[in-house]
């Protein structure tokens, strides 16, 4: 038993992106012996992009259409998801919202949230900060917190005082404050995506999805977690994140040259991990 | 080491991906209605069995999320053993998705007749195919003898048709017999190739993930990945062909589709 399971976390770990070079190759082999070892990944891989695609609503609709052939249904439907889809890949990058990218961190990450954080005084005048930082912030927050919650962790409580005093700086930002200062840590997941989503679209959707995204990508980077830079969404993330910077002129080196090193071969860590505080710290202020 | 009440708790935690997991290994492995119910809940035996040693033993080399996904599609194959010994849904089956798979479980494993089996996806909403159309989905599948008897109920066995002769439908066997031909070809065609080639190929075609899925599973880039199987399907296509098998029973072999 031990070893099934033994083989069962390597072949997790190969999803995930976590095998080294010499690891993989190991596993590669093993598998080719077993061809109804291949059938188990293959079908944990099948899983786990279905349960993805229910996630996203293109693909919810995609897959219940199929099962259910009511051609009527379908044309009526296909126009509204097309719609949806195209609105969402431009405006709402759901695999970029806050909660969406807590969700691909391993649970390890939690404990170097408050330890490491970029912004380590979560407190003063929140007026001073310009909107874009402010959203980026936000952004950030709403992982650390989301994750700390899924965690399971304490310290998720305390994240929700400075997050909802930042967004009582937002003209009309009451709304969102109410919905996440009800956050505690027993919140649910439905209670957790509703604020997250008021709280990003009050302080600004793209800015926050930023801040989100390179919040995850530096606990991503302590924890040398290669998979969370193989994401889909990490292209659009360095695109959007090249055009705030761009706009903002703050943190542009920094984003060239996370850029380059997330292209090369060999992952640095360490670089990788500094050049996105640098940039946490530019586009936060 | 995380004591019984942590080890719990992780389980409550997951629980809800425990679920959609089993759901979606239910479908992929054909198991529906009560079969799908005691699937789900044998599975939570097992994750719960000798104090969650399945907990106790993750090691944190991945996300839990996917250690419990590979476990369960672990425990899924013990399942299917346990409740049918060796048998299993064909890779053709696999390829043309879950109706193709339900379908064959009926017919193959359960002796059901296409109409009845028909009549069955139907009713539980899993397609609107019409028997014709399920007759020809089922051609396309290998024609295959349950391994351990099948229960007939009350019917007498003389007025269950044979399942050759199901909605009209005839598969000689000399039909078979190529099949098993090309196919045998195919896996020595497949031993030339490298071993990532080889798992790449098994994956497309045996268990008939899409290209998208093998790539995101096997972290490999999806853009060549395309150009790589449309190589490697050229390489199996030429052995198949120098082989002397026809091209429809290469195109039923090697057939791409998401």
């Amino acid at each position: 038993m031990s070893d099934t399971l033994r083989d069962a976390e390597r072949m997790a770990a190969l999803i995930d992106g976590h095998l080294d070079a010499h690891a993989r190759a190991e596993l590669l082999a093993d598998l080719d012996a077993s061809p109804d070892t291949v059938s188990v990944l293959s079908d944990a891989i099948a899983v786990q992009s279905e349960l993805s695609a229910t996630r996203s609503p293109r693909s919810v609709a995609k897959t219940s259409w199929r099962r259910r052939g009511a051609w009527m249904t379908l044309a009526a439907a296909a126009i509204v998801a097309v719609a949806t889809s195209v609105t969402r890949r431009v405006e709402r990058p759901d695999m970029l919202s806050s909660v969406a990218i807590a969700a691909t961190l391993p649970a390890s990450a939690a404990g170097t949230v408050t330890r490491t954080s970029p912004w380590p005084a979560r407190r003063g005048s929140n007026d001073a900060l310009p909107p874009t930082a402010r959203a980026v912030r936000v952004g950030a927050w709403l992982v650390d917190f989301a994750l700390l919650l899924q965690s399971r962790d304490t310290g998720a409580a305390a994240v929700v005082g400075p997050l909802s005093s930042l967004l009582a700086s937002v003209p009309a930002g009451n709304e969102a404050r109410d919905a996440v200062a009800a956050l505690g840590s027993a919140a649910t997941p439905a209670q957790l995506r509703n604020a997250a989503d008021l709280a990003e679209g009050m302080v600004g959707r793209r800015e926050a999805r930023v801040g989100a995204w390179l919040e995850g990508a530096r606990l991503a980077a302590s924890q040398q977690d290669s998979g969370f830079f193989h994401q889909p969404g990490t292209k659009i993330a360095l695109r959007t994140l090249s055009a705030v910077a761009g706009e903002r002129r703050v943190g542009e080196p920094a984003v060239n040259e996370l850029i380059a090193l997330l292209d090369s071969p060999a992952r640095e860590w360490s670089p990788i991990g500094q050049a996105i505080v640098t940039l946490l710290k530019e586009l936060g202020s | 080491m995380l004591d019984k009440t942590s080890l719990e708790s992780v389980f409550l935690d997951n629980l809800g991906l425990i679920d959609r997991v089993a759901a979606c290994l239910a479908r992929r492995h054909g198991l529906s209605g009560d079969d799908a119910s005691d699937f789900s809940s044998w599975i939570k035996l097992k994750l719960v069995e000798d104090g969650y040693a399945i907990f106790r033993s993750f090691r944190g080399e991945s996300s839990i999320g996917t250690y419990l996904t590979v476990v369960i599609a672990m425990l899924a194959r013990d399942f299917r053993a346990q409740r049918w010994g060796r048998w299993r849904p064909s890779a053709a089956a696999r390829r043309h998705g879950p109706v193709a798979i339900r379908l064959e479980t009926l017919v193959y494993r359960h002796g059901y007749r296409v109409d009845q089996a028909g009549e069955v996806l139907r009713t539980a909403g899993e397609t609107t195919l019409s028997d014709r159309e399920l007759g020809k989905l089922l051609a396309a599948l290998p024609v295959r003898a349950p391994l351990r008897p099948v229960e007939v109920g009350p019917d007498p066995l003389g007025q269950v048709e044979s399942m050759a002769s199901a909605d009209g439908i005839l598969v000689s066997e000399d039909i078979e017999h190529e099949r098993r031909h090309a196919e045998q070809t195919l896996v020595a065609a497949l031993g030339d190739l490298s071993l990532e080639d080889r798992l790449i190929v098994r994956m497309r075609f045996w268990d008939g993930l899409g290209v998208a899925d093998i790539a995101r599973g096997l972290r490999i880039d999806q853009k060549p990945l395309y150009r790589r199987l449309e190589r490697l399907l050229g390489t199996l296509r030429q052995r198949l062909l120098a082989a002397g098998v026809d091209r429809d029973r290469i195109a039923s072999l090697l057939t791409e589709g998401e």
